[in-house]
C-alpha cells in the first residue's frame, strides 16, 4: 500500500560515486570490497545493500546487488562501506579486477533493515555460503544494543569457500561452522548447529535470529524452527533489474496477513522478511525444484 | 533550456527550445520515461527532480487487478534484459484511488498507460479515466508481449483501428498507440491507428524473445518467452522509427534502448518527434535527466536551436553502382 509522499524528495538512496579503498581476496572465490563513500555511509541501516555498476561496458547491463558487509568509520563517523562477493559471473568478475582508487558508482542504500526487538538478550545469526556478507553488520549492531550472547552458524561447500573468521563476525561472538566435507568445523549442514541449539535450550522463541543464505538453508530453518515458534528475519536474494522497486521482476512468494500468498519485491519490500511469510514451493533454486 | 534546469555555465551552448508537439498534446521537452520501467515515479524523486522530464509515463493499468507473472521474470542478456512481469498491476479502481493522487504531487505531464483485454475493455479504461484531472495522455499498450492476447491489436491494423477509434470515442484525452515491433511490417499498423485518431505512436515495445537454460532444458523466464529490451534493440528501434515516422501524418515516440543524449540525437534524427527511456532506468537511474541535459551541447552540434532543426533530418544513403 503505497504511502502519501513527503512534501521534499527523500535524500536516499543516492546514484553515487565512491572510491575502492580495499578489494581483496579473501577466499578463493570470495572477495572483500572497501568503498570510501561519506555521502552515503551514514544512512546505511545493517542489512540493506547497495546495487554496483560493475563496469561501463553493455555487458553485464545490470548492476549487482549486493548486502552491506559493515560501515566503516573514522571514530564515530560512518565513511563507507563494506561488501563480501562471490566470483560467479561477468559482473563479479569484473569488480574483480577494480583496483584500489578506482570510482564505484554504486546505488544506495536500498531495501529494509533488521528490525532487533527491544529487550533482546539472545541472538543467533545464520549464513549460508555468501550469504555471510551481512552476518558482521548485524552482530555489530547487537553488540551496539548491548547484546552479549550471539552466535554465528556459518556453513560452506570446503575450506576454500570458507572466509576468515574476523570476515565472519565481530570479536565476542561463538562462531559455528559447518562445511560439506569436514574440512573445517563440523562436517554437515549448518543446520545441524541450529538443532544443537535447540536441543540445548540455547535457541528459544526469545531469541532474535537473523539468516541469509540459499533457499534450501531457509526451508530447512523454516521446517526446524517453524514449529518451535522461533521467528527468523531472513534476508533473501532474487535477480534484481533495478533495485528501487520499479521493474517488478524480483519477485518473492509471501503469505499475506489474510493467508493469501502473492506476491512481493525483493528489492523494495525485502529484502529482509519474515521467514514464515516466505513460500519457497517451486521457486527455481529451491530443495524439490 | 527548461526553466527548472541548471544555470548554463560560461561558454555553455545557447538555449535551444526542446518544446514538443504530439497532436493535441504539447511538451515542455521530448524526454519521457518508458512505461513499465518507472513505477509510481515517486521512486525517482531522490535521484532527480521529476517534474523536469518533458512526461511521465506510467506502469501499464488495467481494469481488474493483475498479480504478474510467476518468477523468474527477468533474465540478462548480452546488452540487453528479457523480461516477463505481466502487467502486475493494482487494477483501474485502486489506481485511481491510491495511485494517481499520488502520481499527480510529481508535477510533470502524467501519460496513463492502458491495456485492454478487448477493445470494449481499452475503451472502458478510456472513459474512467477521462475525468479524472491531472492527465495529459493516454498510451495505449497495444502490444504487451507478456500476456495472453497482448499483441492482438497491433499485429493487425483492422484490430488496431477498432480499438483507437473505439477509445477515441469515449475521450478527449491525446491519444498515444504503443505498438509491436513483432510484425513484419508496422506501418500499415501505424497508419490505421493513426487514422482512428491516435496522436502519435509510440515504437517500439519490447522485441519477443527467449533465454535457454541448456543444462534443464528448459527457459529461463518462468513463462518461456518474454519481451526483449536494452541497447540491443536500439538499431531494430531506428530501423522502424525511421520507417514509420515516414509512413504516417503523425508524431512518432521513439523506444528502444536509449541510455544516453547521443543515442537520443540518432532517434530524433531518425524521425522521433520525442523518446522514451525504459531499461536505462533501471541501471543508470538518473538517465532521463542526464539525456535531457546533454541536448543543448548535441543541439549545438548540428547548428540546431529547436526540435524541428532536428527530427526527421536523416539523409537517405547514396547508393553507388
Amino acid at each position: 500500500m503505497p504511502q502519501p509522499p513527503p512534501a521534499i524528495a527523500p535524500e536516499f538512496p543516492k546514484v553515487a560515486l565512491g572510491e575502492i579503498l580495499e578489494n581483496r581476496s579473501i577466499a578463493r572465490w570470495t572477495h572483500v570490497l572497501k568503498v570510501h563513500a561519506p555521502t552515503v555511509a551514514p544512512a546505511i541501516q545493517p542489512g540493506q545493500f547497495v546495487n554496483i555498476r560493475t563496469s561501463d561496458s553493455l555487458v553485464p547491463l545490470l548492476r549487482r546487488p549486493m548486502s552491506v558487509h559493515r560501515v566503516i568509520r573514522d571514530g564515530d563517523t560512518p565513511t563507507g562501506f563494506a561488501v563480501l562477493f562471490d566470483v560467479v559471473g561477468p559482473g563479479t568478475r569484473a569488480l574483480a579486477t577494480l583496483t584500489k582508487g578506482r570510482r564505484l558508482d554504486f546505488v544506495g542504500p536500498l531495501g529494509n533493515a533488521v528490525t532487533i526487538p527491544a529487550g533482546t538478550k539472545r541472538a543467533v545469526l545464520v549464513a549460508g555460503g555468501v550469504g555471510v556478507g551481512p552476518i558482521k553488520i548485524v552482530a555489530e549492531e547487537l553488540q551496539r544494543r548491548g547484546v552479549r550472547d550471539i552466535t554465528v552458524c556459518y556453513g560452506a561447500r570446503d575450506f576454500e569457500h570458507v572466509v576468515p573468521a574476523e570476515d565472519v563476525c565481530p570479536h565476542g561472538c561463538r562462531l559455528l561452522v559447518a562445511t560439506d566435507d569436514g574440512s573445517v568445523g563440523r562436517k554437515g549442514r549448518v543446520t545441524s548447529h541450529i538443532e544443537d541449539l535447540l536441543a540445548t535450550g540455547r535457541l528459544t522463541p526469545e531469541t532474535y535470529v537473523f539468516a541469509c543464505g540459499p533457499v534450501p538453508m531457509f526451508q530447512a530453518l523454516q521446517s526446524l524452527l517453524g514449529p518451535k515458534g522461533v521467528r527468523v528475519e531472513a534476508a533473501t536474494e532474487e535477480f534484481m533489474g533495478c533495485g528501487f522497486g520499479v521493474c517488478f521482476g524480483c519477485t518473492l512468494r509471501v503469505k499475506e496477513d489474510d493467508g493469501r500468498t502473492g506476491y512481493r519485491l525483493c528489492c523494495a519490500d525485502g529484502c529482509i522478511f519474515p521467514l514464515d511469510r516466505l513460500v519457497f514451493e517451486g521457486h527455481p533454486h529451491g530443495a524439490h525444484a | 533550456m527548461s526553466a527548472t534546469g541548471p544555470a548554463p555555465a560560461p561558454g555553455a551552448p545557447p538555449p535551444v527550445d526542446l518544446t514538443v508537439r504530439l497532436g493535441r498534446l504539447t511538451l515542455p521537452n521530448p524526454v519521457m520515461t518508458a512505461s513499465g520501467t518507472y513505477g509510481k515515479g515517486l521512486e525517482f524523486r531522490p535521484f532527480y527532480d521529476v517534474s523536469r522530464l518533458g512526461a511521465v509515463v506510467v506502469k501499464t493499468i488495467t481494469s481488474e487487478p493483475r498479480a504478474g507473472n510467476p518468477p523468474p521474470r527477468l533474465v540478462e542478456t548480452a546488452g540487453g534484459l528479457l523480461n516477463s512481469i505481466g502487467l502486475e498491476n493494482p487494477g483501474i479502481d485502486e489506481y485511481v484511488r491510491t495511485y494517481l493522487p499520488l502520481l499527480r504531487t510529481l508535477r510533470a505531464p502524467l501519460v496513463i498507460n492502458i491495456a485492454g483485454h478487448s477493445p470494449e475493455d481499452f475503451a472502458a479504461l478510456a472513459a474512467r479515466l477521462d475525468p479524472e484531472p491531472g492527465i495529459a495522455a493516454l498510451e495505449l499498450n497495444m502490444s504487451c508481449p507478456n500476456v495472453a492476447h497482448g499483441l492482438d491489436y497491433s499485429t493487425s491494423p483492422d484490430a488496431a483501428r477498432h480499438v483507437v477509434a473505439l477509445v477515441r470515442s469515449k475521450t478527449g484525452l491525446p491519444l498515444i498507440a504503443k505498438l509491436s515491433p513483432n510484425v513484419t511490417d508496422v506501418r500499415p499498423v501505424a497508419k490505421a491507428a493513426v487514422e482512428a485518431g491516435a496522436d502519435a505512436v509510440s515504437v517500439i515495445n519490447t522485441l519477443l524473445g527467449m533465454a535457454v537454460d541448456w543444462r534443464r532444458r528448459a527457459p529461463v523466464l518462468g513463462r518461456g518467452v518474454g519481451g526483449l529490451s536494452g541497447p540491443c534493440i536500439k538499431p531494430v528501434a531506428l530501423r522502424i522509427v525511421k520507417d514509420v515516422s515516414r509512413a504516417v501524418d503523425a508524431p512518432v515516440i521513439g523506444i528502444g534502448g536509449i541510455q544516453n543524449a547521443d543515442d537520443a540525437m540518432e532517434f530524433f534524427v531518425a524521425g522521433a518527434a520525442a523518446i522514451q527511456v525504459g531499461t536505462a532506468n533501471y541501471y543508470l537511474p538518473t538517465a532521463a535527466v542526464d539525456i535531457l541535459d546533454g541536448l543543448p551541447s548535441r543541439f549545438a552540434v548540428l547548428g540546431a536551436t529547436r526540435m524541428a532543426d532536428v527530427v526527421g533530418t536523416l539523409k537517405d544513403p547514396v547508393l553507388k553502382a
